[in-house]
């Protein structure tokens, strides 16, 4: 079943003399519960590409349909509702809250939707898997890189989300670790039928993915089917 | 130093939004203080000029064997004027004409000229002032010759008195001038020194250069405190005689000290100063969170501490220097407007400490000169503002130092963090990460609260002053200066039965473009305190044996003093004993302490209104007259003769009556003050109706009439059939205060204006000070929301979540406000109270200020979370992001 439909989008920066083109007629699909890696040199905009997907920036040609939701359709609040429903977000710089410690952040997406309650043994099951759970009173400025990164893993599985868009969520963790996330990330996937698009440098981690999407220059290079 | 500069310019502008917050802020708190300093400072200088003419243009006069010192230069003082004075033999046996001698700088010094003739230039040939040749006896003036000490004289010429107040004072004899100079006239040296300097230190240097003792010295009082002449040694000595001496307290070091104003215009300026400080200090300190972080980021590039003071400090002083000659400018300019359309409402008077019977209403109006820049102030404001420039970059130095990198860094300075788990309890974290971004620290929201607090603050406490002011003043017109009424008769007769008759009184009232006719009926009376109800013993100088301080030999004469020792602790008291009519008695109650005014009740009951004594404190309980008392009046029977006065007699020139009393008032009405009470100190009244009046002691005579006119257009048609109709009548003297109370009221109300005017301007400074700093932490915290917004918070969650905290900081921060507005106003009441005798002030602000000030400081809180709420939502969520 797809989950995620991406039809021609571009997206610019700039203004007329010094126009960037982040992305450039982008096309693809992903279906449920694949786990698709992103890979491309430094300035490639895999970045735009995420927050395009996330709702959180709108293309300036093509669509985005999630779960046969057309982005550009919704309005402001509808965007906002469908997206802390529908998707999470490992950001680049982690962006947490410096104000809250590292179990608020991680249920604050959860506590936005008045319906849901937060499942406390879930996020308890998730600190320990991401070895957190003894941290969770501290705060983010008292955490290390590789700890912050994966408090923004947490956040972003708290809501169990149908899609995770995550921007290098093991760029700061050593090789064993690395692996670790990734194996909690797969569980994940099949656990609750996620679709993960995952941006990555590490090549060998981007080999253990469904799919592997190339982006260089803002154009997706046509996929090697097989692998 | 070239680095320092640069870089302090990058970072002013980086930040360029707070660095044009900083240099308005500047700005403003430096006109605001310019402003004012110029203005109190004109005020000075007028009040200073007007001394001048009042008292003579000079600071001391050496006397005894010290005035033959020679005026030349020294160090330490410059003398700029001299002038000399030979006092010699009295005048005919005349101990209060004295003949003397001048030199041009003396005369110049006093403003004496010959009005008419010439100063004597021979031996035979005499000057004097109109006045003093008339008491010798002198009728057609010039060119008359006159018998002095034995010896013909020929008048040569008419001078001028000496100066109003000065002539005032008891010791100075009036002169004679003489054109020889005997060696055994006394001699007086009179120093005007360069007033660019205070002239108190001027005169110790000059003691010290000529070994002079200071026995030998006399000061021009009503001048010298106005231009310095104040001596620390004395200062010193106020504060340890009040501090020492309970009865006098807070109340006579403040009054003593601020006898011309000096020391609340210095609190005035004070209070703006430290305002406009703590508004730059936070302006800066809002931005301080981003620079701290960015300074230690400096600081692993191997910047030393120094370095970094320099830099903070080199940004502050930069903007200082542009932004103090801005705001200065500003200051002066709109004080030059305001000085020169209503000048003389900054002109210094001591209007506060009278207490009755004087002459506030007399005195013209004082004259305002022109508007002078104070420099002084000017360079003071300079040097403060400096000196916290380098407080603040010392302060944030070493803050630095304190707080570990890391820490700086992260933006935490917090030690003691919360471990709570709040999504346990609670569904919505929004609350908590709100209050967190607006309360970073305890210290942090202190300091704030406090700042945006003063100017409120400021602005109730001189609403509160101003609104009992307007309060007081009416009061006391009407209360002592009979400044209620457009008009008054009154009685100048020194003897206790010359009145105006009912008859007559009755006519006045007949009187077209009269609208009401108030007689009130007076007689003398005595009442006698026994056991020790009578308390302040000290109040009278009869009662005490001080060498100094003698009642008046002519009261003495008199009435045998105006209290008389009866006994072990009974005293004997004369008494004023007025009767209104019904309308009086009800205007009477503004001045209620106890118990209640009804005249029916009054004449039913025979009951009566008692008004105590009162203290250079605003104290009341001088005798223990309490409400339910009785009193014994002793009345002196119509036709007595004026020694009755004494009540001494034989009983039979007496009556007696109990009455007891009703109410107690702080003030009588119309008062009769030339029998007793002439020489200005309180006395003890006892009110009732007319018809009492009548009843008890026949007295049917008034002695104060107040007219009020229909309007006052007229009054000078009116003034005249009063004066007809009043014609024959012993010692009667009309006055007309409608000019006078028409300047008054004029000159009040500038006075009035002005102060709203300038807390108000304080006012808006501190809203806008709010709206800044609540403006800046919410767009600080951009990527926060930022952050929020890509978690999945609705533009109305986020609306509303800044509302709700808006709200909070203006709860907070009305809560300062009116914790610390309540404990001013309680110090503000307590000096209105004790220090000026203010008459009934209250005790509370107006509710309706009080809850308006708090209203809008939520409002603008709330107002202007929304608006910066707004900005926040227009801005992408990716760019906060980033950000
Ligand atoms: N707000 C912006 N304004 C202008 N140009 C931008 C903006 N954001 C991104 N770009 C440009 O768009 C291109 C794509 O950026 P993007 O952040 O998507 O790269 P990326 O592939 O994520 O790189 P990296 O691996 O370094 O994170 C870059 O050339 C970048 O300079
Ligand atoms: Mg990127």
């Amino acid at each position: 079943m797809t989950v995620l439909q991406v039809s021609n989008v571009s997206r610019d920066y700039g203004e007329k003399n010094n126009i960037v083109h982040a992305l450039q007629d982008i096309s693809f699909s992903a279906a449920q519960g694949e786990f698709i890696a992103i890979v491309g040199t430094s300035g490639s905009g895999k970045s735009t590409l995420l927050n395009l997907v996330g709702g959180l920036d709108t293309p300036d040609k093509g669509s985005i349909i999630i779960r046969e939701r057309e982005l550009s359709g919704l309005s402001r609040k509808e965007l906002t509702i469908f997206r802390r429903r529908n998707i999470g977000f490992v950001f680049q710089d982690y962006s947490l809250m410096p104000v809250l410690n590292v179990y608020d952040n991680t249920v604050l997406p959860v506590t936005f939707d008045k319906g849901s309650y937060v499942d406390h043994s879930f996020i308890e099951q998730l600190l320990k898997e991401l070895g957190l759970w003894d941290k969770r009173t501290r705060y983010p400025n008292e955490l290390s890189g590789g700890q912050q990164q994966r408090v923004a893993l947490a956040r972003a599985l708290a809501a169990k989300p149908a899609i995770i868009l995550a921007d290098e969520p093991t760029g700061n963790l050593d090789s064993r670790n690395a692996v670790e996330v990734m194996g909690l990330l797969k569980n994940s996937v099949k656990k609750f039928g996620q679709t993960i698009l995952m941006v990555t440098h590490n090549e060998s981690l981007a080999q253990t993915c469904d799919r592997i999407l190339h982006i260089e220059d803002g154009r997706l290079l046509p996929e090697r089917s097989g692998e | 130093m070239k680095g320092v500069i640069r870089l302090a310019l990058r970072y002013l502008r980086y930040y360029k939004s707070q660095t044009a917050a900083l240099f308005l802020g500047i700005v403003l708190a430096a006109a605001l203080f310019s402003g004012l300093g110029g203005l109190l400072g004109s005020g000075r200088k007028a009040a200073a000029e007007n001394a001048r003419v009042l008292y003579g243009d000079w600071h001391y006069c050496l006397t005894g064997e010290a005035a033959d010192t020679e005026n030349t230069a020294g160090s330490g003082f410059s003398i700029e004027k001299t002038g000399r004075l030979y006092l010699g033999d009295i005048v005919n046996g005349r101990e209060d004409i004295r003949l003397a001698c001048a030199d041009e700088g003396y005369l110049d010094m006093m403003f004496i000229k010959a009005e008419e003739g010439h100063l004597p230039q021979n031996a035979d040939e005499i000057a004097a002032d109109e006045n003093t040749l008339r008491t010798l006896g002198a009728k057609e003036g010039l060119g008359e010759t006159l018998q002095i000490n034995g010896e013909s004289f020929t008048v040569c010429g008419i001078t001028d008195g000496l100066p109003e107040k000065l002539a005032e004072q008891k010791d100075l004899p009036s002169m004679v001038f003489v054109n020889a100079e005997d060696s055994s006239f006394q001699e007086f040296n009179y120093i005007k020194f360069n007033e660019t300097r205070k002239v108190y230190k001027q005169m110790m240097s000059l003691c010290s250069d000529r070994k002079l003792s200071f026995k030998e010295l006399k000061q021009n009082l009503g001048l010298c405190e106005l231009v310095g002449g104040e001596s620390p040694a004395r200062i010193f000595e106020v504060f340890k005689a009040g501090l020492s001496q309970k009865e006098m307290g807070l109340p006579y070091i403040w009054g003593t000290l601020n006898g011309d104003g000096a020391l609340a215009e210095g609190v005035i300026l004070l209070g703006t100063g430290i305002f406009g400080i703590l508004m730059i200090y936070s302006l800066y300190r809002v931005t301080l969170r981003k620079r701290l972080s960015q300074y230690s980021v400096m600081e692993t590039l191997g910047m030393t501490d120094g370095y970094k003071a320099a830099v903070l400090f080199t940004e502050l002083f930069m903007l200082g220097l542009a932004g103090y000659p801005v705001g200065c400018l500003v200051g002066n300019a709109a004080a030059y407007g305001i000085y020169s359309k209503v000048g003389r409402i900054f002109v210094t008077r001591n209007t506060a400490r009278h207490t009755g019977g004087s002459s506030f209403a007399e005195a013209d109006l004082p004259d305002a000169g022109n508007y002078v820049i104070s420099t002084d102030i000017m360079l003071f404001g300079s040097a403060a503002l400096t000196a916290v420039f380098i407080l603040i970059a010392a302060l944030l130095v070493m803050k630095m130092r304190k707080h570990s990198l890391r820490q700086m860094i992260a933006e935490n300075t917090d030690k003691k963090r919360s471990r709570k788990i709040y999504s346990l309890r609670r569904s919505d974290l929004s609350g908590i990460v709100a209050k967190r971004f607006m309360f970073p620290t305890k210290a942090g929201t202190a300091g704030s609260m406090l700042s945006l607090a003063v100017g409120s603050v400021l602005f109730l406490g001189s609403v509160f002053v101003t609104e009992n002011t307007r309060r007081n003043n009416q009061l006391t017109f009407k209360a002592d200066d009979g400044l209620g009424s457009d008009m008054q008769v009154m009685i100048d007769s020194e003897n206790y039965d010359t009145v105006v008759s009912q008859d007559r009184s009755e006519a006045l009232a007949n009187i077209s473009g009269i609208s009401s006719c108030h007689a009130v009926r007076y007689t003398l009376g005595e009442i006698e305190f026994k056991d020790g109800a009578f308390k302040w013993t000290e109040f009278y100088p009869e009662l005490c044996n001080y060498e100094d301080w003698q009642q008046d030999p002519d009261i003495m004469e008199r009435f045998g003093g105006i209290a008389v020792k009866s006994g072990e602790d009974s005293y004997k008291l004369k008494v004023n004993i007025y009767g209104y009519d019904d309308q009086m008695l009800a205007e009477l109650g503004d001045y209620l302490f106890e118990g209640t005014i009804d005249p029916d009740a009054m004449r039913r009951d025979d009951t009566v209104i008692f008004k105590p004594l009162m203290d250079g404190q605003g104290n009341y309980d001088g005798a223990d007259v309490s409400l339910g008392d009785t009193l014994t009046i002793k009345t002196i029977r119509p036709d007595s003769p004026p020694e009755a006065m004494r009540f001494e007699g034989d009983e039979s020139l007496y009556d007696n009556d109990d009455l007891s009393v009703s109410a107690i008032v702080s003030r009588p009405l119309a008062k009769v003050d030339d029998l007793i009470g002439d020489d200005g100190t309180d006395t003890i009244d006892v009110i009732m109706t007319c018809e009492q009046m009548e009843r008890y002691f026949s007295v049917t005579g008034s002695r104060t009439i107040s007219i009020s006119l229909e309007n006052s257009e007229n009054s000078r048609k009116v003034y005249e059939q009063v004066c007809l109709a009043l014609k024959g009548a012993e010692g009667c003297i009309v006055k007309d205060y409608t000019e006078q109370i028409a300047r008054q009221d004029l000159y009040l109300s500038q006075k009035m204006f002005f102060f709203y005017g300038i807390s108000a301007v304080i006012f808006g400074v501190s809203l806008i000070h709010i709206m800044n700093s609540l403006q800046y932490f919410i767009t600080s915290k951009r990527r926060e929301f930022g952050i929020l917004r890509a978690m999945g918070m609705t533009d109305a969650g986020l609306r509303r979540m800044l509302a709700l905290q808006g709200a909070r900081y203006g709860l907070l921060s009305s809560a300062v406000i009116a914790v610390m507005y309540l404990a001013v106003q309680k110090m503000l009441f307590y000096f209105m109270t004790h220090v000026y005798l203010y008459i009934h002030p209250n005790s509370f602000i107006s509710y309706k200020v009080l809850f308006s000030v708090l209203a809008a400081n939520i409002a603008v809180c709330i107002l202007v979370s929304v608006l910066a709420g707004r900005s926040v939502l227009k801005t992408g969520i990716i760019e906060e992001i980033k950000e």
